[in-house]
C-alpha cells in the first residue's frame, strides 16, 4: 500500500467515526507538490473531547487499531500508535489540538483546501498556514518553508494574473523565484499595484522585496515582526531588483527566521512545563 | 607534486574562514553549514551597511555577500519548476 494510500484510509477511519480534520506535516507538503518521505500522519483536530469520542469509537468498531502513546505537551497533541510497517517501524497517528503557530481549528476549516491524495479528496491544512506551521525551531522544516513558499509564490501570481490584480501576489511575495518571475511579468511597474500591496504586507521578506519600489512606504503595521532599521535605510536607497536588493533580503529573511526559531523554542519549552 | 614552495604560497584564512573554523573545532557547530549559518546569523547588519559604503562590484565580491547568497533563497538551477 502507498503511503497516499494508507494516509487516505486513516482519513475515511476518522471521519466515519465522527472527527472532522485536517491533514497537515509531511503528507501536506506532499501534497502541494514537495517530495518528502514520511511514516507518519498529523492532523489538526477540534478539541480533546472530539479526539478521546473518536479514539472511543474507532475502538469500538475496529476501524483502526490504536494505542496511546506519550505526548511530551498534553495540551497541544495527543498521540497514537496505529501500527506497524512490515520493517517493524511503528506507524503514529498525532493529534493536534493547539500550536502557537496557528489559530484555532475553526479559523483554519474555514480557510482549508481540498485535494485528491490517495485516490481520495481530503481536507488539508491551507498552504499558507502549512507554511507557518512549519516555522519551528528545526531547522529541516525550514528547507520546506522555502519549496512551499516558491509553490505559494506561483499559485499566486497565477491568480493574480487570471483576476489581474497584481497586488494579489505583490503582497505575499517571499522566493526569490516568484520575486524574479513578478519582474518578468512586469508587475513591478504597476505604481498602485505596488502602493496598495506594500501596506497590505504580512511578512517581513515580502515588505523587503517591495519597499525598493515604494522607497517612502512606512512599514505596516500587519508585518508579523518588523523590519530592523538597520536594514530598513540600506532597503531605501538599493536599485531595485539588483544585488544588494536581492542580498538584503536574504538579511531580513535570515532575521526572521532566527526569530521565529527563537520564538518556537520558547514557546516549547514553556508547553513543556505546563504539561 | 607539491612542493615546498607551492605550501608556502598557500592563502591565508581570511576573518570569516578563521571564524568558521573556530566555531567547528571549539564544537559549538556540528558542521560546516551550521557554522557557516552562525557566522551569517552574527554579521546581518554588517552585511546592510556593506550594502550602502560599497559599490555594487565590491559588494558582490564580499566573501559575507556571496555566502549569504549561496545560504539565502535557492538559487534559479536548483528552483522546482
Amino acid at each position: 500500500m502507498s503511503i497516499e494510500t494508507r494516509l487516505a484510509q486513516v482519513v475515511t477511519a476518522l471521519e466515519h467515526a465522527g472527527l472532522p480534520c485536517l491533514v497537515m506535516g509531511g503528507h501536506a507538503v506532499r501534497y502541494y507538490g514537495v517530495g518528502r518521505n514520511t511514516i507518519d500522519f498529523y492532523v489538526s483536530a477540534p478539541s480533546m473531547q472530539d479526539v478521546r469520542a473518536t479514539v472511543a469509537t474507532l475502538q469500538e468498531t475496529a476501524m483502526l487499531t490504536v494505542r496511546e502513546g506519550p505526548s511530551w505537551r498534553p495540551e497541544d497533541f495527543a498521540r497514537f500508535e496505529i501500527g506497524r510497517l512490515s520493517d517493524g517501524r511503528e506507524e503514529w497517528l498525532e493529534f493536534w489540538l493547539h500550536n502557537h503557530l496557528l489559530p484555532g481549528f475553526a479559523e483554519l476549516w474555514l480557510r482549508h483546501e481540498r485535494g485528491i491524495y490517495g485516490d481520495r479528496e481530503i481536507a488539508f491544512l491551507s498552504l499558507s498556514d502549512l507554511i507557518r506551521s512549519k516555522e519551528t525551531e528545526r531547522e529541516g522544516d525550514w528547507a520546506d518553508v522555502s519549496l512551499l513558499e516558491e509553490i505559494q509564490d506561483a499559485r499566486q501570481l497565477a491568480q493574480a494574473a487570471v483576476k489581474t490584480e497584481p497586488a494579489l501576489a505583490l503582497r505575499g511575495l517571499r522566493s526569490r523565484r516568484g520575486f524574479e518571475r513578478a519582474l518578468g511579468l512586469g508587475l513591478m511597474n504597476d505604481q498602485k499595484a505596488l502602493e496598495q500591496s506594500v501596506r497590505q504586507c504580512e511578512h517581513p521578506v515580502s515588505f523587503a522585496f517591495l519597499l525598493p519600489f515604494i522607497r517612502e512606504a512606512e512599514q505596516p503595521a500587519s508585518l508579523r515582526l518588523p523590519v530592523d532599521e538597520a536594514y530598513l535605510s540600506p532597503l531605501r536607497t538599493v536599485e531595485p531588483g539588483g544585488p544588494k536588493h536581492a542580498a538584503l533580503v536574504e538579511v531580513v529573511r535570515r532575521a526572521y527566521k532566527r526569530w521565529a526559531m527563537e520564538v518556537d523554542r520558547r514557546d516549547k519549552e514553556s508547553r513543556s512545563h505546563r504539561g | 607534486m607539491t612542493s615546498r614552495s607551492d605550501e608556502t604560497i598557500a592563502p591565508s584564512p581570511s576573518a570569516m574562514e578563521a571564524e568558521i573554523e573556530a566555531l567547528l573545532l571549539s564544537g559549538r557547530a556540528s558542521s560546516t553549514a551550521e557554522a557557516e549559518s552562525m557566522v551569517l546569523d552574527a554579521h546581518l547588519a554588517e552585511i546592510a551597511e556593506l550594502a550602502q559604503r560599497l559599490t555594487e562590484e565590491e559588494f558582490g565580491r564580499h566573501e559575507l555577500v556571496r555566502l549569504l547568497l549561496a545560504h539565502g533563497s535557492r538559487p534559479w538551477e536548483d528552483s522546482i519548476h
